[in-house]
C-alpha cells in the first residue's frame, strides 16, 4: 500500500522502486560538470583555432576563440577550488534518482518515436508512462491526464493552430 | 507621443488584442499560482501559441503573462507558504503567519491592491525612463552596443543568485554556443556539425529547454508528494483604502522596485527582498520584531516592489535591448519570433508596439485585479493539482510547443538536450538565467565587437574613443571587481 499526495493510501504501486535517494559530495558533481564544459570550451577553442584569421584583428574565430579560452580558466578554477574543499562541500541529493533518467529517456525517445509512429499514438502510450514515472499512481488521474493532453494537442495544436502534428 | 498614445488604445481595444489580453492573464494567473512554475517557464511555453497571431497580440499577450504570473505568485505564497515564483518568497515571511492568524482575507487583499499599485506607479516611471533612455541610445553606435552588452553580461554574472564564479561559468557557456552557426559579420559557417545547426543553436527549443523541461526534471524529483495546509478564510475583499495606512511603504517600494528591476539580472526577487528591508528598517523600533511573524507592512513592500520590477525590466528591455530579467529575456524571443528587434530603433520604426505594451499594461490592470479577486478559490485549487500531473503536462507542451515552432522534430531533440543540461547545471546551482541572458546579448557583444573594430581599424582604443562607452565599460569593470574588492579587504 502506498500514499498519494492526499495522504490516503493506494493499492497502486506508486512507482516504489523509484523513491530512494542518492548523495553525491558537492565538489564531485561541481568538477564533473566543469570538465564537461571545460571539454566543450576546448573543442570550441580548437575548432576557432583552425579557421581562416582574415583581413581585419578580430576574425570569424577570435570572439569564440577568447570566450572558449575563458570559459575552461573559469573551470579550472571551479575545479581547483572544488578540490580544495572536497571534505567541507556538503552532498547533493539526486531524490528518486531513478525516475529522473527513466524521465529523461522518455522524453528523448518521444521525437523519434513520433516520427515514426505520429504523435497521437506516441502519446497515448508515453503519457500513461510518464505520468507513472513522475508519481501519479492512480488510473483515473492517469486517464484523465491522457485525455486532456490529447485533447489539447489535437484542439489547440492541430485544429486552432494548424500544426501539422505527424 | 499623444498621438502614438491615441493609435495604441485603438490598437489594444480590438477585439483579437483584449482576447490575447484576457488569455494571457488567465494563463499567467495559472502560472503564478503553481508553486514551481515562473513566469519565464509560462512565457516560454506559450510563445508557440503567438506563431498565428498578429505582433500586437502576441506582445499582448506575453506581456499579461509576465505581469500576471508576478500577481499571482503571492497566492500561494500566503495561502500554503510555496511561493509560486523566487519574487513572491519574501511575501510568505508575513503573508503565511497572517494566513494561521485567520487573516488570509486581509493579506491577500492587501497583496493583491499592492501588485496593482505597484504596477501603476511603476508603469508611469516606465513611460517617462524607457522613452528618455530609448532617445539617448540613438546616438549609440557599435562602441556604446559592445560596451552596453558587457555592462549587462556583468550585472547579470554578479547579480544571480548563488556563487558568482558559477554564474561566470554559466554565461561563457552561452556566449560559446551563440557563436554556432552563420558568422554576424562575414556569414560564414562556424561550428556547424549538422545542417540542422546552420542557423544556430534553436533559441525557443533552447529556452524552453532549459526553463520549462530542466523544471520538469527536479519535478520528477519530488515525486507526487506535496505538504498541505488546511484553510480557513480565504475569500478576499477589494479595498484600495486597505493601503492608506502603508502609502509610504506602497511609494517607497514602487520606486525600489522599479530601480531595482531596470538592472539587468537583478529581478523581481532582490527588489523584493531590499524592499522589505528598507520596510524594515524604516518601521518604529517596537514594530521591528513583528516582521516576519505576520505584519502586513512587511506584505505590502514585497508585493508592491515585485510588480514593479516587472515595468522596471521592460524599460532597458524596450528602450535598449538589454533583458532586465530572465522573463524580459523569453519576452525578446517573442518579440524576434515576430520579426522585432526591440531596442531603440523599436521607438523609431514600430512605435504602436512600445506604446501597446504601456496601454495594455494599463488596461491589463483592473482586468488582473478583478481576476485576481474573484478567482482565489480557483488559484488555491490549483496549488492541489498533483505535482506529477503538472510535470506531464508541461513535459507534452515543451514537446508540443517547441515541435510547433518549426514543424520539425529536430526541434524538439534540441529542447530534451537543453532540458538535460539545464537539469545538470541547476543541480550544481548554475541557473538558466545568465545562459539565456548570454543567448540574448551574445550576439550583439559579438557584432557590435567587429562592427567597432572595422569602423576603428582595428584599433582596440576605439571602443574607449567615445564616453558613454567608456562610463558603460569602467562601470563593468566597478561590477566585476566588486565582491573581489569586498573580499580582499575582509
Amino acid at each position: 500500500m502506498t500514499k498519494d499526495h492526499n495522504g490516503k493510501e493506494s493499492a497502486a504501486p506508486a512507482a516504489g522502486f523509484l523513491r530512494a535517494s542518492l548523495n553525491v559530495p558537492t565538489a564531485l558533481a561541481d568538477i564533473a560538470v566543469c570538465l564537461a564544459l571545460g571539454a566543450l570550451g576546448l573543442w570550441f577553442v580548437v575548432n576557432a583555432a583552425g579557421m581562416p584569421a582574415g583581413r581585419t584583428m578580430i576574425g570569424i574565430g577570435t570572439f569564440p576563440m577568447i570566450v572558449g579560452v575563458i570559459l575552461v580558466a573559469l573551470c579550472l578554477v571551479q575545479i581547483g577550488l572544488s578540490l580544495r574543499n572536497f571534505r567541507n562541500a556538503g552532498t547533493i541529493s539526486f531524490h528518486r534518482p531513478l525516475a529522473v533518467p527513466i524521465g529523461m529517456g522518455l522524453m528523448l525517445l518521444f521525437p523519434f518515436a513520433m516520427d515514426s509512429f505520429g504523435y497521437f499514438q506516441t502519446a497515448a502510450l508515453w503519457v500513461p508512462a510518464f505520468a507513472w514515472v513522475a508519481g501519479v499512481a492512480e488510473l483515473p488521474t492517469i486517464l484523465t491526464l491522457t485525455a486532456v493532453i490529447l485533447g489539447l494537442a489535437y484542439f489547440l495544436f492541430q485544429m486552432l493552430l494548424g500544426t501539422p502534428l505527424p | 507621443m499623444l498621438e502614438n498614445f491615441t493609435n495604441a488604445f485603438e490598437l489594444v481595444f480590438a477585439v483579437r488584442v483584449l482576447v490575447a489580453l484576457m488569455i494571457g492573464v488567465l494563463v499567467g494567473y495559472c502560472v503564478g499560482a503553481m508553486p514551481g512554475l515562473t513566469s519565464s517557464i509560462g512565457m516560454a511555453l506559450l510563445i508557440p501559441f503567438t506563431f498565428e497571431l498578429d505582433a500586437i497580440s502576441a506582445i499582448v499577450m506575453l506581456v499579461a503573462i509576465y505581469m500576471a504570473a508576478d500577481y499571482a505568485a503571492g497566492i500561494p505564497a500566503i495561502l500554503v507558504n510555496a511561493p509560486g515564483q523566487p519574487a513572491a518568497a519574501v511575501s510568505a515571511f508575513d503573508g503565511y503567519p497572517m494566513t494561521l492568524r485567520g487573516e488570509a482575507g486581509k493579506a491577500l487583499n492587501l497583496s493583491i491592491m499592492s501588485s496593482a499599485t505597484g504596477a501603476f506607479i511603476s508603469l508611469i516611471l516606465l513611460v517617462i525612463t524607457a522613452q528618455a533612455m530609448a532617445r539617448a541610445a540613438l546616438a549609440f553606435g557599435p562602441a556604446e552596443y559592445f560596451a552596453l552588452a558587457v555592462l549587462g553580461l556583468s550585472l547579470i554574472a554578479v547579480l544571480s543568485t548563488g556563487s558568482t564564479l558559477k554564474a561566470l561559468i554559466g554565461l561563457l557557456f552561452g556566449l560559446v554556443i551563440v557563436t554556432v552557426g552563420i558568422d554576424p559579420i562575414r556569414g560564414s559557417l562556424r561550428f556547424v556539425v549538422t545542417p540542422m545547426l546552420i542557423d544556430g543553436i534553436p533559441f525557443l527549443p533552447a529556452l524552453i529547454g532549459l526553463f520549462a523541461l530542466s523544471e520538469v526534471f527536479i519535478m520528477l524529483e519530488r515525486g507526487n508528494e506535496r505538504s498541505r495546509t488546511e484553510l480557513g478564510v480565504m475569500r478576499a475583499k477589494p479595498s484600495l483604502s486597505a493601503l492608506w495606512p502603508f502609502r509610504r511603504t506602497v511609494l517607497r517600494s514602487s520606486f525600489i522596485g522599479y530601480a531595482v528591476g531596470v538592472i539587468p539580472g537583478a529581478g523581481a526577487a532582490i527588489a523584493s527582498l531590499v524592499s522589505y528591508g528598507f520596510a524594515k528598517r524604516a518601521s518604529k523600533p517596537a514594530d521591528r520584531d513583528s516582521y516576519g511573524k505576520g505584519n502586513p507592512d512587511g506584505v505590502v513592500a514585497s508585493e508592491v516592489a515585485n510588480n514593479a520590477a516587472v515595468s522596471g525590466a521592460l524599460a532597458p528591455l524596450l528602450a535598449l535591448g538589454v533583458p532586465g530579467s530572465a522573463s524580459a529575456a523569453v519576452l525578446i524571443g517573442g518579440l524576434t519570433i515576430q520579426g522585432l528587434q526591440p531596442g531603440p530603433m523599436l521607438f523609431v520604426n514600430n512605435p504602436q508596439i512600445p506604446y501597446s505594451i504601456f496601454v495594455s499594461l494599463l488596461v491589463g490592470l483592473p482586468i488582473m485585479t478583478a481576476i485576481g479577486l474573484l478567482g482565489v478559490p480557483l488559484w488555491v485549487r490549483l496549488t492541489r493539482i498533483p505535482p506529477g500531473a503538472i510535470a506531464t503536462l508541461v513535459a507534452c507542451i515543451c514537446v508540443l510547443g517547441a515541435f510547433a515552432s518549426s514543424n520539425n522534430s529536430f526541434e524538439v531533440l534540441v529542447t530534451v538536450v537543453f532540458g538535460i543540461i539545464g537539469y545538470f547545471l541547476r543541480k550544481v546551482d548554475i541557473h538558466p538565467a545568465p545562459i539565456v541572458l548570454a543567448l540574448v546579448l551574445g550576439y550583439m557583444m559579438e557584432s557590435n565587437l567587429r562592427r567597432a573594430m572595422i569602423i576603428g581599424n582595428d584599433n582596440l582604443l576605439f571602443l574607449v574613443s567615445r564616453p558613454i562607452a567608456i562610463v558603460l565599460l569602467l562601470g563593468a569593470v566597478l561590477v566585476i571587481a566588486s565582491p573581489l574588492l569586498g573580499r580582499l579587504r575582509r
